[in-house]
C-alpha cells in the first residue's frame, strides 16, 4: 500500500515537472547578447562563463564558497566530536 | 564607504564569522566571539542610517561590484525588507547575547550562527532569484549545524530530517528559478516585476508552475501545513538561543521571501488557497500543539500555528491584513524568541522536558517566571503585551467568516495552551522533586495524569545549578521590555505600519493589488480601535473559554485523546508524501 | 579494500599530473574551460586517489589536517577582505578592483578573475580533501 502511494507520488512529480519543462517557450537572448557583447571588455576574462561567475554575478559565487566552507566546517565538527550521547 | 548601502548588513556578520573562524585557532576563545556579535549588533549603524530613506517611500539600492541588472545583481531595501532586516539584526544580536550563558558555545558555534544571520540577509534584501537560491542554501547548511549543535541523538535525527526536505525543496526553488529564467530572460526580482506586468505573462501557465516550485521550496522553509512536518522536532531539538534563532526569525524571513516572489508575480490567484491553509495550518496545529507535554515541542507547534495566522492575513490580500501580516510577523518574531530562551532556562532549572513535570518556579525563579508570563501572555493576545495588538490586527482583517472563525478558535486554543504552560511560573510550594509538584498539579486538576513518561522520577530537581546567567537574563529582559512596548504603544506603531505599506517604498505590485482588492475590504480599517470596549470583551471570552479548553483537555477523556496526537510522529518518508502533496496543490492551482 | 601493487604504482604515478591539471585549470580559468571550483576539485581528487590507494594517514603526512584546514581559511579570509576592499574603495562589494588590461595576454588580461581563482581553488581543493581525509577517518578506507 505504502509502496503504491510513493510510486504515485513520484508519478505526480514527474508529471508537474514534465508539465512545467515542455511547451514553446520563445528564446530569451538580451541577458546573453549583453554577457556575449560586453562580457571581455568588463571583466577581461576571455572564457566568458569566468566573465559571469567571477564578473557579473562574482557575489553568487562568494555565496558557494560559504556553502562549502560551512560544510566542510561542520563535517570536521560533527566527525572530531564523535556524538556525545 | 557609504553607510546607506544595504550590503553592509551582510558585509557585517560575514566579518563577524572571519572572526569567529579565525578565533578558533586563538586560546581565549570568547574574546573572537564578542567580536563576532558585536559586528552583528553594529548592523544596527547602517539600518539606523538607512531607516530616514526607506521610511521616506523610496527604496535603496545597491549594485554588487558594480555591476548593474539584467546580468548582475542588485541589492534592494524597501521600507518591508528594512523591517524583515531589523528583525535579523535585532532578535539576531539578542540571541547570539543569550548565547553566552554557560560558556557552551564557542567560536564554531557563533560561526555558524553569524553565517546564518548574512544569509537571512542575503535572502531578505536581494534584488535576484538566484542569490535567494544561493542564500536559502546558506541557511539550509547554517541551519542544519546549529540544529544538530549539541549532538544529542534527538537533535541530529531533527537536523537530517531538516536538511533532507530543505535541500528538496531548494531544489524545487531552482527549478523554479529556470522556469522563470527561460521566459522571463531575467533573474533580477525587479526585472521580473516589470516583464510580468507588461508582457501579460502573469497569467501563462509555465510562469504559474515555476510560481508554484518557488512557493514550494520557499514552503518548506515557512513551514505551514503541508510542510511543517520538520519543524517541531528542528526547533524542539535544537539548542535553546537556536531554537529562538530559527522560530523567531528565520521562518518569517523565509516567509517575506515567499510574498515577495507571490507579489513579483502578481500571483492573487493563489490569495484564496493561502488564506485556507494559513487558517487549517493555525487550528491543525494549534490542536497538536495542546496535546504536547514536552515544552519546546508545544512551542514549536506554537510556531506553525501562528504562521498560519501571518499566511491568512497575506491571504486575505487587504492593506490592512498586510499590516496584520507584518505586524504579527514582528510580534511573533518577538515573543517566540522570548518564549524559547525562556523555555530553555526552564528546562536548566527544573531538570525535565515535560511541563507536567515541572515543578513551579515561581517563588525559587521569580525573574524567569515573569519573563514566562510575559511571553505567554503576548501569544495568548492578553491586552498590553504585542501578541494583542497584532493579533488583532491579523484576524480582524481577514473578511472570510469561515477562516475568521477558525482563527479564532486557534486563539481560544493558544490561551488553553499556555494555561497549562503558565502555571510553570505559578508561586507554588518548593519542592525537592519534580514528582511531589506533579502530584500537587494532579491535586489542582482532579486528573490522574499516568503516563510512563510521567512516571519516570525526577529527583535532580532540587540540587541542579540553578542561577540564571546575566546574558541570558539580559536578552530576555530586552525582549520581554520590547514585548511590553510594542504592546502599549502598539495603536501608534499600528498606524505608523500601515501609513508605511499605504506610502510607497513597496513593490509596485502591492499597490496594483490594494487597490485590486480596494472594493472588496468595505470595512474601513482602524488601528486606532484596538483598545476599544469590543476588543477586550472578546479577548475576555477568548481566555475565559480558553481557561475552560484547557480543563478539558487535561479531563481524563481529554487526555486519552491528547496522548494520541501527540504520538503522530511523521516518518521521513511520510514527510516526503506531504511535500509531493504541497506540491500538486500548488501545482493545481496553476491550472484552475 | 585489499591494497595491490597495481593500484599503489598507477595512483603515485597519475597524481602529479592530476595536480598538474587542476593548477592549470584554476589559473588558466579566465582564458580557457576551468576556473578555481572546477581545478581545486580536481586537485582535491588527486589527494583523494593518494589517500586510497596509500591510506589517509600516509598522505596526512603531506598534507596535514590542520594546514589544510589553515589553507581553507585563508581562502576565505582573503577572499572576503578582497570583497571588503572593494567596498572600501567605493567600488562595491566584490567589485573588480584590478581593473583589466586592454591588451590580451598570453597568461592573463583579467587580473581580478585570475586571483579570485587561485584563491577559489585554495579553498576548494583545501576544503574538499579535508572532507574526504576526515571522512576516511585515521584508518584510511
Amino acid at each position: 500500500m505504502r509502496r503504491v502511494v510513493e510510486i504515485i507520488a513520484v508519478l505526480v512529480v514527474s508529471l508537474i515537472l514534465a508539465l512545467a519543462l515542455s511547451g514553446e517557450h520563445p528564446r530569451q537572448t538580451e541577458t546573453k547578447e549583453a554577457i556575449v557583447e560586453n562580457g571581455l571588455a568588463d571583466t577581461g576574462a576571455r572564457n566568458l562563463v569566468t566573465s559571469v561567475y567571477l564578473g557579473y554575478r562574482a557575489f553568487d559565487t562568494f555565496g558557494e564558497t560559504i556553502v562549502l566552507l560551512v560544510s566542510v566546517s561542520g563535517v570536521i565538527y560533527f566527525l572530531s566530536k564523535g556524538g556525545k550521547s | 564607504m557609504n553607510l546607506s548601502d544595504p550590503v553592509l548588513l551582510i558585509a557585517l556578520p560575514l566579518a563577524g564569522s572571519l572572526i569567529s573562524l579565525v578565533g578558533k585557532l586563538l586560546k581565549r576563545e570568547i574574546v573572537p566571539c564578542i567580536a563576532a556579535s558585536v559586528l552583528v549588533a553594529l548592523s544596527a549603524v547602517p539600518l539606523t542610517v538607512q531607516a530616514a530613506t526607506v521610511f521616506a517611500g523610496s527604496v535603496l539600492s545597491s549594485q554588487l561590484g558594480g555591476w548593474g541588472p539584467p546580468v548582475g545583481i542588485g541589492l534592494r531595501m524597501d521600507a518591508l525588507a528594512w523591517i524583515a532586516s531589523a528583525m535579523i539584526v535585532g532578535i539576531g544580536s539578542v540571541v547570539l547575547l543569550s548565547s553566552f550563558a554557560g560558556g557552551e558555545y564557542r567560536s564554531r558555534y557563533f560561526f555558524f550562527a553569524t553565517i546564518l544571520i548574512s544569509g537571512m540577509q542575503m535572502v531578505t534584501l536581494t534584488d535576484d532569484i538566484f542569490t535567494m537560491f544561493v542564500g536559502f542554501e546558506i541557511i539550509a547548511i547554517a541551519a542544519y549545524l546549529l540544529i544538530g549543535f549539541d549532538q544529542t541523538d534527538a537533535g541530529l535525527l531533527a537536523s537530517l530530517k531538516y536538511l533532507i526536505l530543505s535541500t528538496v525543496g531548494v531544489l524545487f526553488f531552482l527549478i523554479g528559478v529556470f522556469l522563470v529564467y527561460r521566459d522571463v530572460g531575467s533573474l533580477s526580482i525587479s526585472g521580473i516585476a516589470t516583464a510580468v506586468r507588461e508582457s501579460g505573462l502573469a497569467n501563462s501557465r509555465s510562469i504559474h508552475l515555476a510560481v508554484a516550485t518557488l512557493c514550494v521550496g520557499i514552503g518548506v522553509r515557512t513551514a505551514f501545513i503541508p510542510f511543517h512536518t520538520w519543524l517541531p522536532e528542528a526547533h524542539a531539538y535544537a539548542p535553546h538561543p537556536v531554537s529562538a534563532l530559527l522560530s523567531g526569525v528565520l521562518i518569517k524571513v523565509s516567509l517575506f521571501a515567499m510574498l515577495r516572489i507571490l507579489r513579483t508575480f502578481e500571483a492573487t490567484y493563489l490569495n484564496e488557497m493561502l488564506l485556507w491553509i494559513g487558517g487549517l495550518t493555525a487550528i491543525v496545529s494549534v490542536v497538536v500543539a495542546l496535546s504536547q507535554s514536552d515544552l519546546k515541542r508545544l512551542l514549536a507547534y506554537h510556531s506553525i500555528s501562528q504562521m498560519g495566522y501571518i499566511l491568512a492575513a497575506f491571504g486575505a490580500a487587504s492593506a490592512a491584513s498586510y499590516t496584520g501580516l507584518y505586524a504579527h510577523a514582528v510580534g511573533h518574531g518577538l515573543f517566540k524568541s522570548l518564549l524559547f530562551l525562556a523555555a530553555g532556562e526552564i528546562i536548566h532549572v527544573t531538570g525535565t522536558r515535560n511541563v507536567y513535570e515541572m515543578r513551579p518556579i515561581g517563588r525559587s525563579h521569580p525573574y524567569l517566571a515573569t519573563m514566562l508570563i510575559v511571553g505567554a501572555l503576548s501569544i495568548a493576545a492578553i491586552p498590553p503585551f504585542v501578541g494583542f495588538v497584532s493579533k488583532q490586527l491579523a484576524t480582524g482583517a481577514v473578511g472570510t467568516p469561515a477562516v475568521s472563525y477558525l482563527l479564532w478558535a486557534t486563539s481560544v486554543g493558544t490561551v488553553a495552551s499556555f494555561v497549562k504552560v503558565g502555571r510553570v511560573a505559578l508561586p507554588g510550594q518548593q519542592l525537592a522533586s519534580g514528582g511531589a509538584s506533579r502530584e500537587q498539579g494532579q491535586a489542582q486538576q482532579g486528573s490522574p495524569l499516568h503516563d510512563e513518561s510521567f512516571v519516570n522520577d525526577n529527583t535532580s530537581g532540587g540540587d541542579r545549578s540553578t542561577r540564571i546567567a546575566p546574558p541570558s537574563a539580559i536578552a530576555m529582559a530586552i525582549l520581554a521590555t520590547a514585548c511590553i512596548a510594542a504592546g502599549i504603544y502598539g495603536e501608534r506603531l499600528a498606524v505608523s505600519l500601515s501609513g508605511i505599506l499605504a506610502g510607497g517604498g513597496h513593490d509596485a505590485a502591492v499597490e496594483v493589488e490594494a487597490t485590486r482588492h480596494a472594493g472588496a475590504d468595505t470595512t474601513s480599517y482602524e488601528p486606532s480601535d484596538l483598545y476599544k470596549g469590543r476588543k477586550l470583551l472578546e479577548t475576555l471570552l477568548i481566555a475565559a473559554l480558553g481557561a475552560a479548553v484547557y480543563a478539558l483537555a487535561t479531563s481524563k477523556r481529554g487526555h486519552t485523546i491528547t496522548e494520541r496526537i501527540s504520538a503522530i510522529r511523521p516518518q521521513l518518508g511520510s514527510v516526503l508524501l506531504f511535500f509531493v502533496a504541497g506540491l500538486s496543490l500548488f501545482a493545481l492551482f496553476a491550472y484552475v | 579494500m585489499r591494497k595491490t601493487d597495481v593500484v599503489d604504482v598507477a595512483a603515485r604515478k597519475l597524481a602529479p599530473y592530476m595536480f598538474l591539471f587542476g593548477l592549470y585549470l584554476v589559473s588558466y580559468g579566465d582564458i580557457s574551460p576551468g576556473g578555481g571550483f572546477q581545478g581545486g576539485v580536481v586537485v582535491a581528487s588527486g589527494v583523494i586517489l593518494l589517500a586510497m590507494a596509500k591510506g589517509s594517514r600516509a598522505v596526512a603526512a603531506y598534507f596535514p589536517l590542520h594546514s589544510l584546514s589553515l589553507a581553507e581559511t585563508v581562502g576565505f579570509a582573503l577572499i572576503l577582505a578582497a570583497a571588503i576592499a572593494g567596498l572600501l574603495m567605493g567600488a562595491g562589494f566584490l567589485a573588480d578592483i584590478v581593473a583589466p588590461t586592454g591588451a590580451l595576454r598570453s597568461i592573463t588580461n583579467a587580473p581580478f578573475a585570475f586571483v579570485m581563482n587561485i584563491l577559489i581553488g585554495l579553498k576548494v581543493g583545501a576544503g574538499v580533501s579535508l572532507i574526504c581525509l576526515t571522512l576516511f577517518g585515521e584508518s584510511g578506507p
